[in-house]
């Protein structure tokens, strides 16, 4: 956690890989508090709130979070412990926020509107209750924060939201001039400006109304939302050079808009930006896309080094994989290419439970490592 | 004579099944071979053990030497689930056993069947195994999985891992895909409007390199709620239909709801079983993005061979 927060704040956006060693002291932690606490032994149940946060602060997580996600949003809304608007501490009220977020991911409703919509697109006013409730505390607590200086507490914000990521609602950040928050919006933008990212059907949708439309070799594309995109990830880089993130989807907007040597320079800057800091998201994602790009280019030795690159920041990656190994197939190698896929999902080590990050590229896809993501929450707020 | 029925109905499965890929959807050349499904008979009863010596291919009227690549015998399936929320929501998680068992049913004692699901990427479940129980344990848990919304469906990358385990499971290589259809996060094919034209050189790229690794590819439709497998075709999710992989290389597609899906897949398999696949390679002036008609027959022996009356040469050239 210390080396967590020794970092610039902006650097709280990297894509920790997942440490799997790392969790041992953290269970053992766990359940040693576990069995400390004097209410290890009771059943949550229907506990009130109050003793459902003090176990998860106590580090009983698993148990707090389920109990909690069995409240009805009605008795969430109505809870008078929630509700009285007594001033806690920032952590404390850190602690709700996450609560609220690990309850509504058990759910699998969080972003999800009241109505129960599986895909939110209108205001935080139509979200479920968890969200709301969440979301509306972390903005308070980014701006508090600001005027404290606290950098520890803005880091936990900027991670939440990051975590928190599942619905393809316009993201609105909580101050302004954040690199972290603007790069969060330069994403929505990226979202809805055409159907090359995941959910397709509802974005294509979108652009039926769309009277600026653009048309390119990837298909046809919101202008609009494809200058936002470009403008809030150039505003990003501004406000933190070093943000990598923002370089490769400034990259991917470009890309899309045809503008090839414009996305290969910022998916290079991408690169090294990702390497200095650890950025495995990033590094994975910028050098899978300039093996797209090589392959359209028809440079297949780029290409291939390119994928090649990207297994060694994930060697789990099946994107790269199956990209390299269509490319072998395609070039005269085809029991490399089948070898290949047959290794990556045949292996022991298939069986982890590591999403590739083009997966979970659009926001509507989920945080990438959550449950990573989750741990380093966790460990902010029983700091 | 009623072996003699079997093999009949296995001749019409086939000849079917290429014909109509033959109208339906061309069947593209690989970059490096052209791969032709055959099945060889004398007298109604199915010629075994031949090589590629024994047969003769014109491509265009051009002479063109074969290989076997794989006569049948045994099939080697890959079971390959959709478990990405709009397969699993909606009440539709509980028929996952009920279609994996089909699958099974159809299997042979020396077939080996594999089990893999697939969402945000693709899960193996159950290695090639000949422990079909264990298959049916497996399937079982499946329908028992959280339904998570931000589980994507990434269809075209899961299908080509799968033909890779097909390929090591041994004997004729089959992939059976269960799924609702429709794909929303591949890498090999990602999510375009549709007709545009790099979509449409991504998925021919991917269809070629299937195959040119000789896999069938099966897909049995699990519509979405309020949907039947033909309906599919009309929805929003238009070009993503899961039958248009099965189609481009040469497979079938089944609906889940259909009355004769064990005797359909039955047969299929059978057919498999009987069949041979050749395979040819084209010369870069032969890529010419035309039809091409083709012969096959046997050399110097009796008998009669059945395959696809043609396909269309892919216009990749140099990329060897």
């Amino acid at each position: 956690v210390n080396r967590l927060f020794s970092r610039p704040a902006g650097k709280i956006l990297q894509s920790a890989p997942v440490r799997s060693l790392r969790i041992v002291p953290i269970l053992v932690l766990t359940l040693c508090s576990a069995h400390l606490h004097p209410a290890a032994s009771r059943q949550l149940g229907d506990a009130a709130f109050g003793e459902i946060l003090s176990a998860y602060q106590a580090g009983r997580s698993a148990e707090a979070v389920a109990a909690f996600a069995r409240w009805s949003p009605e008795k969430v809304e109505s809870d008078a412990t929630l509700s009285s608007g007594k001033p806690m501490p920032p952590w404390v009220r850190a602690s709700v926020a996450l609560l609220h977020l690990e309850a509504g991911l058990a759910n699998d409703t969080f972003g999800t509107d009241a109505a129960n919509s599986r895909v939110l697109v209108g205001t935080l006013a139509d979200v479920e209750v968890h969200a709301r409730r969440s979301t509306t505390i972390v903005n308070e607590l980014a701006r508090e924060a600001v005027r404290t200086g606290d950098q520890r507490l803005l880091a936990f914000c900027r991670l939440w939201h990051i975590t928190a990521s599942t619905s393809a609602r316009l993201f609105q950040a909580p101050i302004a001039d954040d690199p972290v928050f603007v790069l969060l919006e330069g994403r929505s933008h990226e979202f809805w400006m055409g159907p090359e990212i995941c959910c397709g059907g509802l974005i294509e949708f979108n652009l039926l109304t769309d009277t600026d439309l653009v048309t390119r070799s990837h298909g046809k594309f919101s202008a609009q939302e494809a200058r936002s995109a470009q403008a809030s990830f150039r505003k990003a880089l501004k406000l933190d050079p070093l943000l990598a993130e923002a370089n490769l989807r400034l990259g991917h907007v470009l890309y899309l808009m045809d503008d090839r040597s414009g996305a290969e320079a910022q998916w290079q800057v991408a690169v090294r930006s990702a390497a200095n800091r650890q950025d495995t998201f990033t590094s994975y994602l910028a050098h899978l896309f300039l093996a797209r790009l090589y392959e359209d280019l028809g440079r297949n030795g780029a290409a291939k080094e390119s994928y090649r690159r990207a297994l060694t920041s994930l060697h789990e990656g099946q994107a790269a994989t199956a990209g390299l190994a269509r490319l072998l197939i395609e070039t005269g190698e085809p029991e490399a290419g089948w070898s290949l896929l047959e290794h990556q999902v045949g292996s022991p080590r298939a069986t982890a439970a590591v999403v590739d990050p083009w997966y979970s590229y659009s926001p509507i896809q989920g945080a990438w490592a959550r449950d990573e993501r989750l741990r380093q929450l966790r460990e902010l707020v029983t700091q | 004579v009623s072996s003699r029925l079997r093999w009949i109905i296995v001749v019409v499965a086939v000849f079917t099944s290429a014909a109509l890929a033959a109208e339906d959807q061309p069947f593209r050349s690989g970059v490096e071979r052209v791969r032709v499904d055959v099945l060889a008979s004398h007298k109604g009863e199915p010629i075994v053990g031949l090589t590629g010596a024994d047969f003769e291919l014109f491509d265009n009227g051009v002479s063109r030497p074969v290989e076997v690549i794989n006569s049948g015998q045994t099939v080697g399936v890959v079971v390959l689930v959709d478990v990405s929320y709009s397969a699993l929501a909606f009440g539709s998680q509980e028929r996952i056993p009920a279609l994996v068992e089909a699958v099974l049913a159809a299997a042979a004692p020396r077939d080996r069947v594999a089990l893999l699901s697939f969402g945000r990427g693709v899960r193996m479940i159950v290695p090639p195994t000949r422990d079909l129980a264990m298959v049916s344990e497996a399937a079982r848990h499946l329908a028992t999985l959280p339904v998570r919304r931000t589980e994507a469906t990434a269809l075209w990358d899961a299908v080509f891992y799968g033909a890779a385990i097909a390929r090591e499971a041994g004997g004729r290589p089959l992939v059976a895909v269960i799924t609702d259809g429709g794909d929303n996060a591949s890498w090999l094919t990602p999510r375009q409007p549709s007709g545009a034209a790099w979509t449409k050189r991504a998925k021919a790229r991917t269809i070629d390199a299937l195959q040119g690794g000789g896999v069938a590819v099966d897909v049995i439709v699990r519509p979405l709620a309020g949907h039947t497998s033909e309906g599919l075709a009309d929805d929003t999710y238009g070009d993503l239909l899961s039958g248009e992989i099965a189609r481009t290389v040469g497979g079938e597609v089944h609906s889940a709801g259909s009355k004769s899906l064990k005797q359909d897949l039955a047969a299929r398999f059978a057919a498999l079983r009987a069949g041979y696949v050749l395979a040819f390679s084209t010369a870069d002036s032969q890529r010419d993005g035309k039809w091409h008609p083709l012969q096959v027959r046997l050399r110097s022996r009796a008998g009669t061979v059945q395959a696809r009356s043609g396909y269309f040469a892919s216009t990749a050239r140099g990329v060897r």
